[in-house]
């Protein structure tokens, strides 16, 4: 079996299970409610809050802010499209109908990752629409031609499938579905409070390198004075693009590696 | 008679607790991380001891304890695994079949849940503050013994916050049958409703910050009230609510347990 008919095959499972359903579902529905939840506080605080808390506001990231729940429910989907062959026992009929093994991970790659770069686009100008719809009248809010907007907004989508295939990656390193949870929900959530505990001339040097930071970046207009002086600056949206895409490489490609050499 | 007692039902819980593979990696991990995420805390804050850098008053009794991030995590899948696994494998229908009321069940997988993971607990947050307190004072920066006001408190209500931490994610794996689903409500709950704190606003966060269970174990790990950027109730107080989370998600569980077929 060639790289079309797998993918067509990857298709099917991805899209008939009910899992994938809800945690599509949920993913859209809790990225745009907590999103419009955030932004519902930050017009109601407004008049109550400084100035220079004023000038630090960007209506493009606090729109996006469901984000962070976003994050989790599209690792989920990584993680199940591969740990749940093997929780199911049914890797074995997949990999009996292709038996090139880095072919089976490439359309669940592939798969994957359209999938929920369409429904991540669908979260990030979502949330994008209905945050600033409810900002608009108090706040400062931002349309798409607002300078470095729809880069945000656009990108913020796009973290998400990047870290779908990250969560991919690990599933296929782990073979089980809690164990991969947990590492990614580490890798992603807990890595980043745990440096914000250690001190900040330590944290300098590895917190712009953060998934969590990395993915901030992506979805803000103003990453690089986000941060604060504590941590200096940040990558550009671009660059934190790049290494984000770069640690899901590396994780599809130790995943790779292992799915070849291994029995299934 | 139809069934086991109570008691057998205590037994073989704890049978398939001990048994299962996936329960001591878990929990070898969650000793290591725990115990060397401390370590390696304590030892960036006692090297740059400033007193409140991050908003936090410098506390020696938090700051060995924060490597419990961690095993929050690792603590909670254990404790979805208990009830989850079981409707993966399908061994749940042998397991209610030999104790049909289903209460006994979820009451005894609690007991042996708790208990387990109280001693980890404990056994984490002793070894993380000797551990962490050792480094501290060889850097010469402030440290704790366990008769400093509130430095026992803290490190045997960590230990606890872990136990209450497990029982609220089974009530969580009870109520959603589904290891994946579970995780990522506990993980959603405990963490993320975190970060989505920081994107709020000053006033907002005063009024949500000290329901949220990452700042109720955060206070119960501290020697001093009001260590954090955030506000917080007392230790004590915080115990109540979280144990309040935990009896409410295993009610859910219990409920739910009671009426679906399995």
């Amino acid at each position: 079996m060639s790289l079309l008919p797998a993918i067509t095959s990857e298709w099917i499972k991805f899209r008939t299970l009910r899992s994938t359903r809800y945690a599509l579902l949920a993913t859209v529905v809790l990225s745009i409610g907590l999103g419009a939840l955030v932004c519902y506080a930050q017009r109601h605080a407004w008049s109550t809050e400084t100035y220079p808390e004023h000038q630090a506001f960007d209506p493009t990231a606090t729109a996006l802010s469901g984000f962070f729940f976003a994050e989790i429910a599209i690792g989920v989907i990584g993680v199940l499209i591969m740990s749940s062959e093997y929780s199911s026992g049914s890797i074995r009929s997949t990999l009996g109908a292709t038996p090139v093994r880095l072919v089976v991970l490439c359309a669940k790659a592939v798969v994957l990752f359209l999938a929920t770069f369409v429904v991540a686009e669908v979260c990030s100008f979502g949330s994008f629409f209905v945050g600033q719809a409810i900002l608009s009248g108090v706040t400062t809010t931002a349309t798409l031609r607002t300078p470095g907007a729809l880069e945000a907004v656009v990108l913020g989508g796009l973290s998400l499938s990047i870290l779908a295939l990250l969560a991919l990656g690990l599933a296929t390193m782990l073979r089980h579905t809690a164990g991969s949870i947990t590492v990614y929900v580490a890798l992603t959530f807990v890595l980043f409070l745990i440096v914000l505990a250690l001190p900040s001339s330590w944290g300098i040097h590895v917190f712009k390198y953060l998934p969590e930071i990395l993915t901030g970046s992506m979805r803000s207009t103003r990453a690089a004075n986000a941060s604060g002086a504590q941590y200096g600056a940040l990558y550009s949206p671009l660059v934190s693009t790049l290494i984000l895409s770069s640690y899901a490489v590396a994780s599809l490609i130790a995943g790779g590696l292992l799915l070849v050499r291994r029995d299934a | 008679m139809s069934g086991q007692g109570p008691v057998e039902a205590v037994t073989s819980e704890w049978i398939k607790l001990r048994s299962v593979r996936s329960t001591l990696y878990t929990l070898a991990v969650t000793v290591f991380l725990c115990v060397g995420i401390g370590a390696l805390i304590s030892f960036g804050r006692g090297s740059h001891a400033s007193k409140t850098e991050g908003g936090f008053i410098f506390d020696p009794t938090r700051v060995s304890l924060q490597g419990f991030f961690i095993a929050e995590i690792s603590i909670g899948v254990i404790g979805v695994l208990i009830i989850s696994s079981e409707y993966a494998t399908g061994s749940i229908r042998a397991t209610l079949a030999a104790t049909p009321n289903r209460l006994s069940v979820l009451a005894a997988k609690t007991v042996v849940l708790f208990a387990a993971t109280l001693v980890v607990g404990q056994f984490c947050s002793f070894l993380s503050f000797f551990v962490g307190q050792a480094i501290l004072a060889g850097q010469g920066a402030s440290s704790a013994t366990l008769s400093t006001p509130g430095a026992l408190r803290g490190v045997l209500l960590a230990g606890l916050s872990l136990a209450l931490l497990a029982v609220f994610a089974m009530g969580i794996g009870t109520m959603l049958r589904h290891t994946a689903g579970a995780v990522t409500v506990y993980v959603a709950i405990l963490l993320v409703s975190f970060l989505i704190l920081a994107a709020l606003p000053t006033d907002w966060q005063h009024t949500v910050s000290k329901f949220l269970p990452e700042v109720l174990t955060e206070s119960m790990r501290s020697a001093t009230q009001s260590g954090g950027p955030f506000s917080a109730f007392s230790a004590l107080t915080s115990t109540l609510v979280l144990a309040a989370y935990a009896v409410a998600a295993f009610v859910g569980g219990a409920v739910l347990l009671v009426r679906r077929d399995a």
